[in-house]
């Protein structure tokens, strides 16, 4: 199993493609278990012939349309509206904006893309530094997969046998925590005087009322699908479905912002995303099985062991290893491989499961915002134009106020069990 | 020699994307299939179920090819930008030549998985299962051909339609 693991992070570490390296890691696996190798095109077509899965391409294509078809500007409107009188305001519009486009698209990279192209071009002719523009960007996005309708939320509902409208649900308090832990943040900066407020000359009072529908609009999606589902309307596949001819329906017919070439061009970049994180999953599967084959699961069990007297500490555990794999580790390949291990173990010491679901997704997402494999990182710095250090130096404050916000899951399971106990007991 | 291979892997990268496209398309007009045919017409269509998996599985593997073309699947880029742009080609070429032994290993267990289920057919579809299948051995043929051309080309996608690359070059979506 050790050598398993040198060879999966060598591959990952010197740079093939993470699919592949996981799928050689896992062929090589299967190979030493002295199983048939033809079992690897087997696990490779089980692993992504799914019902739950499928719906994963359609919230993608969903968001992509959503994105191009002036969406975005709309939401920043929204959230610059309601700060527009604070110090710091555009920096809480920003983290505001994140909140909202959360409900629309369950990507970090996709908020942090299309929030920072405006953000960090905009933010600093009010005042702030460039490096903090990016910061509250990149810090604010991973609530993007938190809040519902998240990919993720989908993703360990395949592998955990956990409801999707339960994730759903559970979604939407943490995704708040980790705001407000932004916020507290800018709102420390705000006290001492060392932000900017917003400026005045921008904000026209015309027109406010179309902008407010139209951001009601926006925002109604994430209500008709949870909504939806919870009622028993349609299951989250068919929800991606409404989701994709509702967001079409708005940015071709309401917004006029797409045309046909534009909706092309939204089906073709969600065909090739989906495609690339299908194969992730496919690969992840061929590990996932050969890890068992070498019997990792009674060695975690084992491990568990230790953990009997307190189920928190053990949820603390897990923050600290998924934030260490996290930051290298692709976030879905690691809920495929480590979720099925885990979650055996969180049964069994008695602890919530959405609580312990939260916990990995919250602190999994931590690893989209820190190097090496920062994805989230790298598009900023590529939008905005910053450097790695200064970037991760205005950061910090962020990523300790979002730490401090897991640690407060890990020890209230009603934050996360609380929303899905009401609405979908 | 350079153009022409250079043109043969974008011609293959643009004809998989267009069919993954088009999948993406059919399985997004089944989905809604599906949910209309319950509330109109009161009948499930349960064969749209199978039909939007397997579409998926095709998908997977043809969108798979394009985004080699593209440099698109997730990586870490340490080590060709420490080996420097006149070296990157080559780093990149290695790194894809490790992953092409996926695909050689996916063709090679995957062809006569797709001919031992020839006969089967899928339940409610009634699709015989050899047809979502060979998408495992004729996807992987098909990546082994696109990372070989890129070999020669030098992946380096053509920056025709990077205009709003910019946010997207590898990987956003659901996991991430």
């Amino acid at each position: 199993m050790i050598w398993l693991a040198i060879i999966g992070l060598a591959l990952i570490f010197i740079g093939v493609p993470v699919a592949f390296a996981l799928g050689l890691a896992g062929i090589f696996g299967v190979w030493m278990a002295g199983v048939p190798l033809s079992v690897i095109a087997t696990r490779t077509f089980t692993g992504v012939d799914s019902f739950i899965f499928l719906a994963v391409p359609f919230y993608i294509l969903a968001a992509e349309i959503m994105t191009h078809g002036g969406i975005t500007a709309r939401l920043i409107k929204i959230a610059s509206l309601a700060t527009s009188r604070l110090r710091g305001g555009t920096a809480y519009a920003n983290i505001g904006a994140s909140v909202l486009f959360a409900g629309i698209s369950g990507s970090a990279v996709a908020d942090s893309a299309a929030l920072g192209r405006v953000f960090i071009a905009e933010m600093p002719k009010e005042g702030y530094t460039k490096d903090y523009a990016a910061a509250v960007t990149v810090a604010s996005s991973i609530i993007g997969p938190i809040i519902p309708p998240s990919g993720l939320a989908i993703l360990m509902a395949a592998v955990s046998g956990i409801s999707v409208i339960d994730l759903f649900l559970a979604g939407v308090f943490p995704g708040l925590l980790l705001g407000a832990a932004c916020a507290t943040v800018v709102a420390i900066g705000a006290f001492r005087g060392k932000l900017p407020k917003p400026n005045k000359a921008n904000f026209s009072q015309d027109g406010v009322w179309r902008m407010i529908a139209e951001g009601a609009a926006v925002a109604t999606l994430p209500l008709i699908i949870v909504g939806g589902m919870v009622i028993g309307a349609y299951t989250a596949t068919e929800g991606g479905g409404i989701a994709v001819a509702y967001s079409i329906f708005l940015s071709v017919f309401v917004f006029r912002a797409l045309d046909m070439k534009g909706l092309w061009r939204a089906f073709l970049k969600a065909a090739r995303i989906s495609a690339t994180i299908y194969l992730l999953v496919a690969a992840a599967t061929i590990l996932s099985y050969a890890l068992n084959l070498l019997g990792i699961s009674a060695w975690v069990t084992n491990a568990a062991a230790y953990f009997s007297a307190s189920p928190t500490l053990f949820l603390l555990a897990i923050a600290l290893l998924m934030l260490i794999l996290g930051t290298f580790l692709d976030i879905g390949a690691a809920i495929l491989i480590f979720v099925p291990l885990l979650m055996p173990v969180v049964y069994q010491l008695g602890i919530d499961p959405l609580q312990a679901s939260m916990v990995i997704m919250l602190t999994l997402a931590i690893g989209l915002i820190t190097p090496p494999v920062g994805v989230v990182l790298y598009v900023v710095m590529r939008v905005g134009k910053v450097k790695m250090l200064p970037l991760l130096k205005s950061l910090s404050p962020f990523f300790i106020a979002e730490l401090c916000a897991i640690i407060l899951l890990c020890f209230i399971p009603s934050i996360s069990s609380w929303l899905p106990a009401t609405f979908n007991p | 020699m350079r153009i022409n291979t250079k043109k043969a892997a974008q011609i293959l990268a643009k004809s998989t994307e267009t069919m993954a496209t088009v999948l993406l398309i059919i399985v997004t007009i089944l989905n809604l299939t599906q949910v209309a045919g319950r509330y109109f017409f009161n009948t499930g269509f349960s064969w749209t179920e199978e039909a939007m998996r397997y579409g998926m599985i095709w998908l997977m593997m043809l969108g798979s090819v394009a985004c080699i073309f593209r440099v698109e699947h997730m990586g870490i880029e340490m080590l060709e930008q420490l080996a420097g742009p006149n070296k990157a080609r080559f780093v990149k070429s290695a790194l894809y030549s490790l992953a092409s032994i996926f695909c050689i290993l996916i063709l090679y267990y995957g062809f006569p998985l797709a001919l031992r289920n020839a006969s089967q057919i899928a339940p409610a579809s009634g699709i015989p299962m050899i047809y979502p299948y060979m998408a495992l051995p004729v996807g992987s043929l098909l990546m082994l051909i696109q990372i070989y051309l890129s070999w020669f080309s030098g992946f380096e996608p053509d920056d025709e339609d990077d205009v709003e690359n910019l946010e997207d070059n590898s990987n956003s979506g659901a996991s991430r």
